[in-house]
């Protein structure tokens, strides 16, 4: 397969991934729709940064980099929503 | 062609402005991080006024300008392939079919901001909902407008970067020898189509009845 091709595939994955997205929407699903759609938009992320973004054949320094970036958000995310997500209503 | 079109693109060593331009798209996930995290928040405190929000936002125009953007990622990422492998002409051509995508996708935003204003969405002025909810929607429309005006700034310097792009490569200033200028044009490209991979879900779909 030449790459002309394969961006060209991966454009219409992340095509239809956006079709996915879109049409989860209006299944009722309650909080599991955001989780489904949000979802969707890491697997989006990650065609367009391994095969848009070149990371696939990049060397090891930027995919360190890469991942650097991501992985604060996570941490920032994540502890806070270790308080979040775990307060009880407290009577005034 | 495909085996040196593998050979040209497999590389062991990242270049030093690959990686600066790394550490820069690093630092902007960190930027964009922190209003998703700003929103994350805000919406756990207000669930039930972000999902009636969200049903006001325009989900034809969002759908069709992730269509817009998403396209456009490919052409640039054609555009910088082409140029590597000496193809000019190509290069130039979908460098401008993404400089027109771009475009494209600012002026359906410019239009739905236009639409946001008509229906009274802009929560610092008259604001179309009133009620117990009223304040949660406000909040939600603050973080819609925040996170697509600073999407579309980034955009807006996008399309400046292309358009330098596009002269330098018609004119023959980047070539297949010298193609890392584009190359680098297309990663912050593809980063300004992620931030709206991910506010396309938190600002058009959270809740469609």
């Amino acid at each position: 397969m030449t790459s002309t091709l394969r961006l060209i595939g991966v454009w219409l994955a992340v095509i239809a991934l956006l079709g996915v997205s879109t049409g989860s929407a209006y299944i009722p699903m309650g909080r599991f729709n955001s989780i489904v759609c949000v979802t969707i938009g890491f697997i989006q992320a990650l065609l367009v940064w391994t095969f848009f973004m070149r990371l696939r054949w990049s060397g090891l320094l930027v995919r360190l980099i890469a991942v650097t970036g991501l992985l604060w958000i996570v941490l920032l995310l994540g502890l806070s929503l270790t308080d979040y997500l775990t307060r009880h209503p407290v009577a005034s | 062609m495909s085996a040196s079109a593998e050979a040209v693109g497999r590389r062991a060593n990242d270049t030093d402005s690959e990686v600066g331009l790394w550490i820069f798209l690093a630092s902007e996930v960190m930027f964009f991080g922190l209003l998703f995290y700003g929103y994350t928040i805000t919406r756990i405190n207000h669930p039930q006024a972000f999902a009636d929000a969200s049903a006001h936002t325009d989900l034809l125009l969002g759908s069709v300008n992730a269509f817009v953007l998403f396209t456009s990622s490919l052409t640039m990422a054609l555009a910088a392939r082409s140029l590597r492998l000496g193809a000019q002409r190509a290069s130039v051509r979908l460098l401008a079919a993404t400089l027109a995508l771009g475009i494209l996708f600012l002026a359906i935003k410019c239009y739905e901001y236009h639409v946001d204003i008509e229906s009274h969405l802009v929560p610092w002025g008259d604001f179309a909902v009133s009620g117990r909810l009223a304040g949660g929607e406000r909040l939600f429309f603050f973080m819609y407008f925040v996170m697509t005006g600073a999407h579309a700034i980034h955009l807006t310097v996008g399309l400046g970067v292309l358009s330098v792009m596009l002269v330098g490569v018609a004119r023959g200033t980047y070539t297949e020898q010298n193609s890392q200028a584009v190359e680098l044009a297309a990663l912050y490209w593809a980063l300004v189509d992620t931030v709206w991979i991910f506010l396309y879900p938190i600002l058009y779909l959270v809740h469609r009845p």
